[in-house]
């Protein structure tokens, strides 16, 4: 998955207020809140870094072990694929997912 | 990491932090209606071009908005209205869209559904072809709108009628309920026409009587009512009298941000500046987020306070004190406490500590 880039699902709509993300999710009218660790993966998700990318901005910018740190991130994208907010890429976009 | 909570969160976290969570867009004042309660002027705007609101909407993402409303005049008279959609959604901005529905069509509202819009909201004056397009003055307008409904909801877009009662068709509000419920979509009423955006008050000739006033008032889903009143008068240093430019505003279809398309106060052009220096720094903005309920020497200590949903826009366009009383709201007031009602919209009056 390292190599991989994301997009944000065209189901989400988001926005940071105060260092924390917000995602309405548009089909089932959920609201979410991520923290600040989260949001920061998260506004990083724009269709141009890939995973390994956006841990290694991670480890530079959190304290912490790295290796714990990449084991978070790669748990973290795991539930926004299973949640369907994000988006591979590489695979068409006729359902979700816009250019970032 | 996750956490769930409700709009709510985010609209009083959007006021805490003063930032422009929700912003209202007119993207024309050009309509194919002629409505006999148009609180606009004059419909020769045909609005911004869409390079402009495609930086408008980069502006907006800086700023922090997440919620956009796009309206008019009539937004689908615009012929690169869905482009203006488009550019909206693809910076992950929510939106809805407030039309008379006339234009639409299945491929427009099969786009509408791939781009994972929000709500539309379409206005629906009566359940009566005959009182619709006589408050339109266009006939077949009925037929049309009804029509956008029926194929919204068919596709699974949340969809509201949005009616403001007026003596002509004030009559009509079970009706209009029967048909909500026929067609599976919600109904949002108001009960105060306001005078046109430049203050001409030949508007206020359509508003109900006073009897009718108080038959809408006592329905709880024309008018909210809450069991209790809203008292925040022990704290009148705190208490801010309206959201407005703490979490939200409207843009004309010149460019001007105003603090919401009923206070017409504006802030500047994004034409002129970007909208986060207009947001942040508007010497007027700030004078409007300065008032507290203090401020309003009429409200505190009147005696239909609790009863009373004032807007502080139409107080300044329809009495002229943005300070002061304002005479619809008062007379409102009167039929609440006559009925015995609370309002419940607390948004009019919120605390705000500081």
């Amino acid at each position: 998955m390292s190599s991989n880039c994301f997009v944000k699902s065209k189901r989400v709509s988001t926005n940071t207020i105060d260092g924390f993300s917000f995602i309405y999710l548009e089909d089932t009218k959920e609201t979410l809140q991520l923290d600040e660790v989260a949001s920061f993966i998260w506004n990083q998700i724009n269709g141009v870094k890939n995973v390994s990318e956006i841990i290694d901005n991670c480890t530079n910018h959190f304290e912490g072990d790295p290796s714990e740190i990449r084991t978070s991130v790669s748990e973290f994208f795991n539930t926004l694929i299973s949640e369907k907010l994000i988006k591979n890429k590489g695979e068409r976009q006729n359902d979700y997912g816009f250019k970032h | 990491m996750i956490t769930d909570l409700s709009i709510k969160n985010i609209t009083d976290l959007a006021k805490q932090k003063i930032v422009p969570v929700s912003m209202l867009v007119e993207v024309c004042h050009t309509c194919n209606e002629k409505c006999i309660h148009c609180c606009l002027d004059k419909h020769d705007s045909k609005g911004l071009q869409l390079h402009q609101y495609e930086k408008l909407f980069d502006q907006m993402v800086e700023v922090g908005t997440l919620f956009v409303i796009l309206t008019g005049g009539e937004p689908f008279t615009r012929p690169d209205f869905m482009e203006i959609v488009k550019s909206a959604r693809e910076r992950h901005l929510s939106v809805t869209i407030f039309t008379n529905g006339i234009l639409l069509t299945k491929k427009i509202i099969q786009e509408l559904k791939k781009l994972f819009i929000q709500e539309v909201h379409i206005s629906l004056y009566s359940a009566s072809s005959e009182t619709h397009d006589e408050i339109t003055k266009t006939k077949g307008s009925f037929k049309k709108s009804v029509r956008a409904l029926k194929w919204l909801a068919g596709a699974g877009i949340t969809t509201r009628i949005k009616c403001p009662l007026m003596n002509k068709n004030c009559d009509d509000v079970d009706d209009l309920k029967k048909i909500t419920k026929e067609l599976k979509v919600d109904v949002q009423f108001t009960s105060v026409i306001t005078s046109k955006n430049n203050g001409d008050g030949s508007t206020q000739l359509l508003r109900m009587t006073e009897s009718q006033t108080k038959i809408a008032l006592a329905d709880s889903k024309i008018d909210k009512h809450s069991f209790a009143p809203i008292n925040f008068s022990d704290h009148p240093e705190n208490c801010v009298p309206c959201d407005v430019v703490f979490n939200g505003g409207s843009i004309d279809p010149y460019g001007n941000v105003f603090a919401c398309n009923q206070l017409r106060v504006c802030g500047g052009n994004i034409l002129k500046k970007p909208l986060v220096e207009i947001w942040k720094n508007s010497s007027e903005f700030q004078k409007i987020r300065n008032i507290r309920l203090k401020d309003l020497n009429q409200c505190v200590g009147c005696d239909l306070f609790k009863y009373c949903v004032r807007c502080p826009g139409l107080a300044l366009l329809e009495d002229g004190n943005i300070l002061g009383c304002s005479t619809i709201a008062k007379n409102n007031a009167i039929a609440r406490k006559e009925l015995g009602v609370y309002p419940g919209q607390t948004h009019i009056f919120t605390e705000r500590c500081k």
